[in-house]
């Protein structure tokens, strides 16, 4: 399916818009950058030493070791690791803040954030063998997240959270040397091992990738979820629009976009600031709206019903519209091409972490102490740029699409009515046939949405139900396969259970580190059914995976037991020895295992026979 | 223009593929040959007594060569007599041919030794298809052989029936060591090291006395200088070659060392000129006057005397006429130029197998060895060759780094 | 006009992504993850070196007066109709014997892994435009399949002819 840029008809018009007017997107530049160099493609060149760099002739003819010696194994195996490190760091570092804001909300320094969820509060506060009796939430509050501050360098054995897993996945772990420690420790280890002349053992490079990312998943993801869920509320199902058509054209439109809550949460709020609305009104505006991507926008979605404006290669598209006052971002997944676009319209480019910034941007710099008042004033900008833009340049497409978010785990166990068994009996009656989680990007070397909607529809057409999150989850919103209707393309007998229960037969989980939810729906699964996670009749895919971020998460997924598959090739290629660890003995090792299928039909048969063989082996 | 070609091999077909790319169509082109059919190679026999490669296999240019030239071929008819004045080659049928051009490729003939026997039923030189066909149909029924002679013709025989499947293969060398006129020391061990390995036996510093015939004149074994009996079903003599001149010398054209040219490849006949292994050159390095038996050169000579009997006045630089390639097992050797020379450096790279071997006259590379693998040879011919300045590639050179020595060459004119 | 792979030395960044391609436009399957996957050794026949600072990729400048062809014994290395010289493809099979090798003044014609063949630059590689690999693979435009005229006028037919001629003596 390479004829076709995209299969989302509000992009192809966003892209006829950008060839007229001569304006270049992340198509043009990734054309632009072919031939993609094949020693990279394969992961054969490594820069790690200044003897380098080095790459290694992968058809035996040229060179066959680095200076140092590095075969292509090892180079492969170190930038694999590199990759995870990256990817686990980026996730893990968003958890971090987000739990220092509850930190701060509980000495009263971030005063704008309160506790919402209260309940998961104390929970967690259990779980970290927390005393809550007679405390006070901040109480508990300050004390809980001092002591997840210290898990992210922990000095005892391992996480904290990996009890949540099951006593099997635990076991397998521990023998294997997988339990993870905190991940500052992870990371600096992964960067020590990776470093020339420290470990050189493929194997061992790998198996540290899989911990390293067991830290994320379990631990860095998983706390940024919990919260998040603490500091704004556990998602509930919510219905919201989608699709690029939500921006307003006779609003004041604000992009947001990058991937923590903290920022975006004030900006929901700001927005509605009587004052601001009066102002933009006065400025002939009917109004501010605010509109979401990537992440932030499935923070926000999921919580408040935001319209989502697009997945990850919608970033530059939205501001093609020409109807952008501002472009506002923290970290993760902004292009810095988005500095040079914005100046070809009006559109204000706000970055705000002093971790992100950007040519071409303007920074105003956000923190939690006066985290309203920032917010306050970046729609200030955005309101005062409404006179700026050009009525004529603006073209947006009508296409909206509705969309029903929001399934936390607790979401899901409401509507189950407590409990997860009339999930488990469902699987057991094969009403459901197993389940499949979709995550991850968007990839200009795929068809944009073409690999994420054709499994789903492939998946739920066999009765698996199939949940998302990230840019994943926002393809699906797109195509109307979140809204319960579409249980018209599901199966038999998952058409049944999503009537029965008045559910989609996709179901949005959230953001990409929420993946820890899907996680921990796994492991309650097998817990109650007294089985690893790799025995359950559930698989993964990142259809069309782009960043360092995916990379750690297959990794964490696949080290959870769960077979994977991916949708664009890792640059892994180049070394039998890390190929076959990743696509076949890992399944000896942790249960879970890659497989690379570009085709969308291919990859979700693979799902289903997978799911088929777990089916078989539990006797269901 | 009728254009006569004597020889129908490289030389020959050299000439004539040029007297058509150069000349066009219309011009008359006759090839005569002793030889009966089609041309073939002949530095392929030893492939073909191996049973590596067949007679088909062997051709040097597919069979409708000559008609889609539009040339017309004359086999198995040997020229016998030159009538420059007359400007008429004289056939062994009676035929006369008018040429307004000749060109004279007879190549070369085997020598062979004066000793007792050697017209025996077995003792054979390898030259022809015809020779090669009569070493091929006794070697299956024989289980020794003898070959004379310790250069690359002998040794690519002795091979060849060894891996034919001959028991004993004995090498009989007059020299110390084996390819004394191609190698030095280091590098013929390799070589003898991988044909000892295969089996091949080897005997120095020996001349053959006689081929003794055992009950119908069969060849029985060969006879040393020093006593020694070798039994014997099948010899062959491999002592280097003379030039075929003797139609030019009998028609009064000077000759040494070969048929004399000029730098057109004109011989001091009117209207004749020659080209191949029947020709004396001038070495490029050592300026000696040598025959030029290579297939190479017969094969750029034949290019360079068509170009000048159309009138294009292609003046042929001076060949080297030292230019070795060989393949023995899994050693590969090429050695061009000097063999020894005022400066030699010499080194084993025990990493890629290889020796290198290199002979510096001055700033001037004047010959080299390589033994085991040979890529970027030519990068070394080529200075050897051009005479260029090559002494600060000495150690891009001895350690086999011959493409950035190449790269240089290129950039320098850049 | 008979095209030709140029070479434009300033720019080569000596990625050796030529290299690759020429290796992968030489394997069964024709791509890179594919000849990975099945195992294949496919070899390059494009070559970078490096000068002191100056890194350049050399490959068979398809000589007017090939000396390899001169030298072929076996009649395997000719000529095409397109300029291209080559050993396969004719009527007549390589047989080994480097004798081309042995005269190739660029040093670019080389064994294949089993030392069965020689192999060179064969131009076996051209997309449906025409172009070759390794051109198509150079990032930096080092290397541009033109006619010699199109490409930058006289002054680079001089250099490359005079390179030629003083680098392979007269052949
Ligand atoms: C076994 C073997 C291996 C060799 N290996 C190599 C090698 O590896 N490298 C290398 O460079 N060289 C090698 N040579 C030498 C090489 O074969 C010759 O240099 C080359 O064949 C010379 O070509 P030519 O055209 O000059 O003459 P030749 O090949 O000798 O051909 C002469 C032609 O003239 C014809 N002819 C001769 N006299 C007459 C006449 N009176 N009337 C009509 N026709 C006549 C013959 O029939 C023949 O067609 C080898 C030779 C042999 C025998
Ligand atoms: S670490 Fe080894 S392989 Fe990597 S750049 Fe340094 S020498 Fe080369
Ligand atoms: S190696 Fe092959 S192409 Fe080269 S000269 Fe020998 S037979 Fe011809
Ligand atoms: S691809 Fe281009 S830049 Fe890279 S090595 Fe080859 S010629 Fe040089």
């Amino acid at each position: 399916m390479k004829d076709t840029l995209s299969v989302d008809p509000a992009s192809l018009k966003m892209l006829e818009i950008a060839r007229e007017r001569g304006i270049e997107t992340a198509w043009d530049r990734y054309l632009a950058q072919q031939p993609q160099c094949g020693f990279g493609e394969l992961g054969l060149c490594c820069r790690n030493c200044n003897m380098g760099p080095c790459r290694i002739d992968p058809f035996g003819d040229g060179p066959q070791k680095g200076v140092c010696g590095a075969t292509g194994d090892i180079i492969v195996a170190r930038n694999l690791l590199r990759m995870i490190a990256a990817g686990a760091a980026a996730h893990s570092d968003h958890g971090r803040d987000v739990v220092e804001t509850v930190m701060r909300v509980a000495t009263g320094e971030a005063k704008d954030y309160a506790i919402k969820d209260e309940n998961k509060l104390k929970a967690l506060a259990a779980e970290f063998n927390i005393n809550t009796e007679g405390r006070t939430v901040k109480e508990i509050a300050k004390e809980l997240a001092e002591a997840v501050l210290e898990e992210f360098g922990t000095r005892k054995g391992y996480i904290q959270t990996v009890e949540r897993v099951p006593a099997k996945r635990k076991e397998i772990w521990e023998r294997l040397g997988l339990l993870p420690r905190g991940i500052d420790r992870e990371v600096v280890e992964a960067m020590h091992r990776t470093h020339m002349g420290v470990d050189n053992d493929p194997a061992n490079l790998i198996l540290h990738g899989l911990r390293c990312s067991i830290s994320d998943g379990w631990g860095g993801s998983l706390l940024a979820t919990e919260f998040s869920d603490v500091l704004f509320g556990t998602p509930q199902p919510v219905k919201g629009k989608s699709n690029l058509g939500v921006i307003c054209k006779n609003a004041v439109n604000i992009l947001v976009h990058g991937h923590e809550p903290i920022l975006s949460e004030m900006l929901v709020a700001a927005a509605k600031d009587p004052e601001l609305v009066a102002a933009a009104r006065a400025r002939g505006a009917d109004g501010i709206n605010l509109v979401g991507m990537c992440c932030t926008g499935n923070e926000i979605l999921m919580r408040h019903g935001i319209p989502a404006a697009g997945n990850f290669l919608q970033q530059e598209l939205a501001i093609i519209t020409g109807a952008l006052e501002a472009v506002v971002v923290d970290v993760q997944c902004i292009m810095p091409a988005l500095g040079q676009l914005a100046a070809c319209y009006h559109t204000k480019f706000i970055s705000t972490s002093p971790k992100a910034k950007f040519p071409g941007a303007v920074h105003v710099p956000f923190d939690e102490h006066h985290a309203l008042d920032t917010a306050r004033e970046i729609i200030r900008l955005a309101v005062e740029n409404y006179p700026n833009r050009n009525k004529d340049r603006v073209f947006i497409p009508e296409d909206i699409t509705e969309y029903v978010a929001g399934f936390s785990v607790e979401a899901i166990l409401k509507i189950l009515g407590g409990t997860l068994n009339p999930l488990i009996d469902a699987i057991k009656n094969r009403s459901i046939r197993g389940i499949a989680a979709l995550v991850g990007c968007n990839n200009p070397k795929i068809t944009q949405d073409y690999n994420h909607l054709n499994m789903v529809k492939e998946l739920i057409a066999k009765d698996v139900l199939v949940v998302e999150t990230g840019c994943a989850a926002i393809a699906s919103a797109k195509a109307g396969l979140l809204l319960p209707e579409a249980a018209e393309l599901a199966g038999p007998g998952l058409a049944g259970v999503c009537r029965a229960l008045g559910i989609p037969p996709v179901l949005h989980m959230g953001s990409c580190v929420d993946i820890s939810r899907i996680l921990v729906v796994a492991a309650a699964i097998a817990g109650e059914l007294g089985v690893d996670i790799a025995d359950l009749p559930v698989a993964g895919a990142a259809p069309e995976w782009v960043s360092e971020k995916a990379v750690s998460i297959g990794a964490y997924v696949v080290a959870s037991g769960i077979f994977t598959v991916l949708g664009t090739v890792p640059a892994v290629l180049g070394s039998k020895v890390v190929t076959e660890l990743l696509t076949r003995q890992a399944k000896d090792l942790v249960g879970g295992y890659f497989a690379v299928e570009t085709d969308p039909f291919r990859a979700a048969e693979l799902i289903i026979n997978h799911i088929d063989e777990k089916r078989a082996a539990l006797g269901i | 223009m009728r254009f006569v070609i004597a020889g129908n091999s490289a030389a020959g077909v050299a000439a004539v593929e040029t007297l058509r790319r150069l000349g066009g169509r219309q011009n008359h082109i006759t090839v005569v040959t002793d030889e009966p059919g089609e041309t073939y190679s002949r530095c392929m026999l030893p492939d073909l007594l191996a049973g590596k490669k067949t007679e088909y296999s062997i051709r040097l240019r597919p069979p409708d060569f000559y008609r889609k030239l539009g040339v017309e071929l004359l086999g198995g008819v040997a020229a016998v007599a030159l009538q420059p004045g007359e400007k008429k080659l004289l056939l062994q049928d009676g035929r006369e041919l008018a040429y307004d051009r000749l060109l004279v490729a007879t190549g070369a003939r085997p020598v062979l030794p004066e000793v007792p026997g050697a017209e025996a039923r077995g003792v054979f030189t390898l030259r022809t298809l015809t020779d090669a066909r009569l070493i091929a149909s006794l070697a299956p029924r024989v289980s020794r052989a003898v070959i004379a002679g310790g250069g690359l013709v002998g040794l690519k025989t002795a091979y060849a029936l060894k891996t034919a499947g001959l028991d004993g293969v004995t090498v009989v060398v007059t020299s110390p060591r084996l390819l004394i006129r191609q190698l030095d020391e280091e590098a013929a061990a390799l070589v003898e090291r991988e044909l000892r390995s295969a089996g091949i036996n080897f005997i120095y510093n020996a001349r053959i006395k006689a081929f003794v015939t055992g009950s119908g004149g069969d060849l029985a074994g060969v006879e040393l200088e020093d006593g020694r009996e070798l039994p014997a079903g099948l010899a062959v003599v491999a002592k280097g070659v003379r030039p075929n001149d003797t139609l030019v010398g009998e028609a009064g054209g000077e000759t040494g060392k070969g048929i004399v040219v000029d730098r057109y490849l004109r011989t001091t006949l009117e209207n004749v000129y020659a080209a191949g292994d029947c020709i004396q050159v001038t070495d490029r390095v050592t300026a000696q006057k040598v025959s030029s038996a290579l297939w190479t050169l017969a094969f750029e000579q034949g290019r360079y005397a068509a170009a000048n009997m159309l009138g294009l006045a292609r003046p042929y630089p001076a060949p080297l006429t030292r230019l070795n390639s060989a393949r023995f097992g899994t050693v590969d050797v090429i050695s061009v130029g000097r063999l020894e020379g005022p400066e030699v450096m010499a080194r084993y790279d025990p990493l890629r197998f290889t020796y290198r071997r290199l002979v510096f006259d001055g700033e001037r590379l004047a010959g080299f060895i390589l033994a085991g693998k040979v890529d970027g040879a030519g990068v070394y011919t080529a200075l050897v060759k051009s005479g260029r300045p090559a002494w600060t590639y000495r150690r891009q050179l001895l350690e086999g780094r011959a493409g950035s020595v190449a790269l240089s060459n290129f950039l320098t004119f850049h | 006009m008979q095209k030709e792979v140029l070479i434009n030395f300033d720019r080569c960044l000596g990625c050796r992504s030529c290299q690759l391609a020429c290796a992968v436009a030489h394997s069964t399957a024709g791509n890179l993850f594919g000849a990975i996957l099945n195992g294949e050794k496919p070899r390059t026949r494009i070559f970078v070196h490096q000068v002191g600072g100056q890194k350049a990729p050399l490959n068979c400048r398809h000589c007017e007066d090939a000396p390899c062809i001169d030298a072929c014994i076996a009649g395997a290395m000719h000529r095409q109709e397109d300029g291209t010289v080559t050993n396969v493809g004719g009527e007549q099979q390589c047989t080994a014997c480097w004798m081309c090798v042995m005269v190739c003044p660029y040093g670019v014609i080389r064994s294949d892994a089993a030392g069965t063949m020689a192999l060179k630059c064969d131009r076996e590689c051209r997309d449906e435009a025409g172009v070759p690999a390794c051109v198509r693979a150079c990032p930096t435009g080092a290397l541009v399949y033109a006619g010699v005229d199109e490409y930058s006028g006289r002054r680079r037919v001089d250099v490359l002819a005079r390179a030629l001629q003083q680098v392979s003596g007269n052949f």
